[in-house]
């Protein structure tokens, strides 16, 4: 596998590496809240959403994250995109005023294509938010940064620790199962399939003869899996302590600071409607 | 078929924090017609230099030449013309048993058939006959592939590479998970089919079956050839420094000589080490 997959921890010792995962999983949730609040008006929008994506931008540079990767990610995004756009000029948002182009009936509104790319940038800000947290996280880490929240579900019987351990096998194997995957295509392929050209029923074969083999050599993978957990002794309902145990710093705690001092910068602006267009500063920050 | 390296070099995940430099500056001619091993210890490179062979990887920079097509960097080469010549290899790999999809031996192992050629009218007789070579016979045709043992699926593996009748074999770790008679099986009929004028590319951990079967070895380590020659040259050496093990029959060799016997250089197996034995008495 050449590329990287969304989702894969890039094994690098930047600052945001080293974070607590319970801080950055906090944290990346209070920067989609900041991405997701809407504004009073289509400039105050643009600049505030530009103003979230250079943070984010930084936040890429420091963790490392490469656009491109992202980008990359995303490349298949573009019938959506096309979609939003189609959508979106055949009804065109509330309170749509102002008129590119008319023809009988219909109108074309300039603010059609303002909220597609209201909607583009803000998925891209939050694939890149996503993308920090698994660049820079393990899987490891993430599960034991979730199951930390879902501690006090257990009052109510939520059997959480099941679930963590249920998460942490299922991200273990995403690489495995691409090995597999990836070992299976290349016998495949000598066997005399052409998965990238060939015809459609070619191609249709090709996945048959791909996810087959797949599905049974994953089944027999967790059986085993099954049984080593057996023999060693493993009781679902057990109270387990942790190997490793997570670690709350001084600059969990400045960074945490930070995010939520963001959030409110952006709650603010939406509580208060903030126009730039009409609105001199009437605040003292 | 003739292969060539170039001055290849191969880097997995390159531009990134999980670089592998896998091969550094191979030059290689593979061109006779024999059983050829590949040696080395796990991650030297071994499966790399395979797979560039049938063009499922491409080369980081530097050319491999099969026949004449060439695998480099930016030239491309139409989809066509990659299956015209991957149906004159067979390449059979490491866990080939997990291979199978099929919902009958049978048609399992005419799927390489149909797919190469698919204007062949009778792909069942291919199969048949491939089946009869590694030893299944009728009763496997319509059992379900799913339902055999490790050993019987690994045969069914190999009948599905043969049915296309290869002029080439490349055979990744072909004994793992075998049994000695197994073991012993696979590898006589590997040899019958090279007797029939197939050449054959090998690459295994077990120096026994090198020593036994092989004309030539190339032993990689770091990603480059270290020793290329014949098996029964290099084995007698020190091979234990890239990890390999030294093969059953020279161990016993070693040891006897430790112990003050003279035995020659050209003792290989059992029969001519009795033979010598008794000869000094």
């Amino acid at each position: 596998m050449d590329k990287y997959i969304l989702g894969k921890y890039v094994p690098y010792n930047t600052i945001i590496h080293r974070l607590d995962p319970r801080m950055k999983i906090l944290g990346m949730i209070m920067l989609v809240v900041s991405v997701f609040l809407s504004y009073g008006s289509w400039t105050t929008m643009f600049v505030l959403s530009g103003i979230n994506a250079a943070s984010i931008f930084t936040l890429m540079l420091i963790s490392k994250v490469r656009l491109r990767d992202l980008l990359y990610q995303l490349r298949s995004l573009w019938i959506l995109i096309l979609l939003l756009m189609i959508i979106n000029i055949f009804v065109p948002p509330v309170g749509s005023i102002h008129v590119i182009a008319e023809s009988g009936n219909f109108k074309l509104y300039a603010e059609s294509f303002l909220q597609s790319g209201k909607i583009i940038l803000r998925l891209l800000e939050m694939f890149g938010i996503a993308m920090i947290l698994t660049a820079s996280t393990t899987p490891q880490e993430l599960t034991y940064g979730f199951s930390f929240f879902m501690r006090p579900l257990k009052k109510i019987k939520f059997p959480a620790e099941e679930v963590a351990m249920t998460v942490s096998i299922a991200l273990r194997f995403i690489p495995t199962l691409l090995e597999e995957t990836n070992r299976i295509y290349k016998a495949q392929s000598s066997r005399g399939i052409d998965f990238k050209k060939g015809n459609i029923k070619e191609k249709f074969k090709g996945i048959i003869a791909l996810i087959i083999p797949l599905f049974v050599s994953s089944l027999s993978m967790s059986d085993d899996l099954a049984f080593a957990l057996e023999a060693r002794g493993y009781n679902p309902k057990a109270n387990r302590t942790q190997y490793r145990q997570l670690h709350w710093k001084v600059n969990d705690t400045i960074a945490i600071i930070l995010v939520i001092l963001y959030m409110s910068m952006f709650i603010t602006f939406t509580a208060m409607n903030f126009d730039f267009m009409k609105q001199s500063f009437p605040f003292i920050w | 078929m003739q292969i060539k390296f170039n001055h290849v070099f191969f880097t997995y995940n390159a531009d990134s924090p999980f670089k592998v430099e896998a091969l550094k500056d191979i030059n290689l001619e593979l061109s006779e017609n024999n059983i050829t091993a590949i040696v080395g210890r796990t991650g030297s490179g071994k499966s790399t230099l395979t797979e560039l062979i049938n063009k499922l990887l491409t080369p980081t920079s530097g050319e491999v030449h099969i026949n004449n097509l060439v695998n480099a960097p930016k030239v491309k080469i139409k989809g066509k013309a990659i299956k015209e010549f991957r149906k004159e290899i067979g390449f059979l790999f490491q866990f080939s048993e997990n291979q199978l999809f099929e919902d009958t031996v049978l048609k399992d192992v005419m799927f390489g058939v149909q797919s190469f050629y698919p204007k062949n009218k009778n792909p069942e007789a291919l199969a048949k006959q491939a089946l009869t070579l590694v030893g299944l016979d009728e009763s496997f045709y319509n059992r379900s592939p799913f339902d055999l043992s490790g050993g019987e699926k690994k045969k069914v593996a190999i009948a599905g590479v043969l049915a296309y009748q290869p002029k080439l074999l490349i055979l990744d770790e072909p004994t793992a998970g075998l049994d000695v008679k197994g073991k012993k099986e696979i590898m006589d009929l590997f040899k019958k089919i090279h007797e029939s004028g197939v050449a054959i590319i090998l690459v295994t951990h077990d120096m026994d079956v090198v020593l036994d079967y092989a004309d030539k070895m190339i032993i990689i380590d770091d990603g480059q050839i270290q020793k290329i020659g014949a098996p029964k040259d290099i084995l007698q050496e020190d091979v234990e420094k890239y990890n390999l093990e030294t093969p059953n029959i020279y161990q016993v060799i070693h040891l006897l000589k430790a112990n003050g016997k003279n035995i020659s250089s050209n003792v290989n197996d059992i029969p001519s080490l009795i033979k010598e034995l008794k000869h000094h008495g």
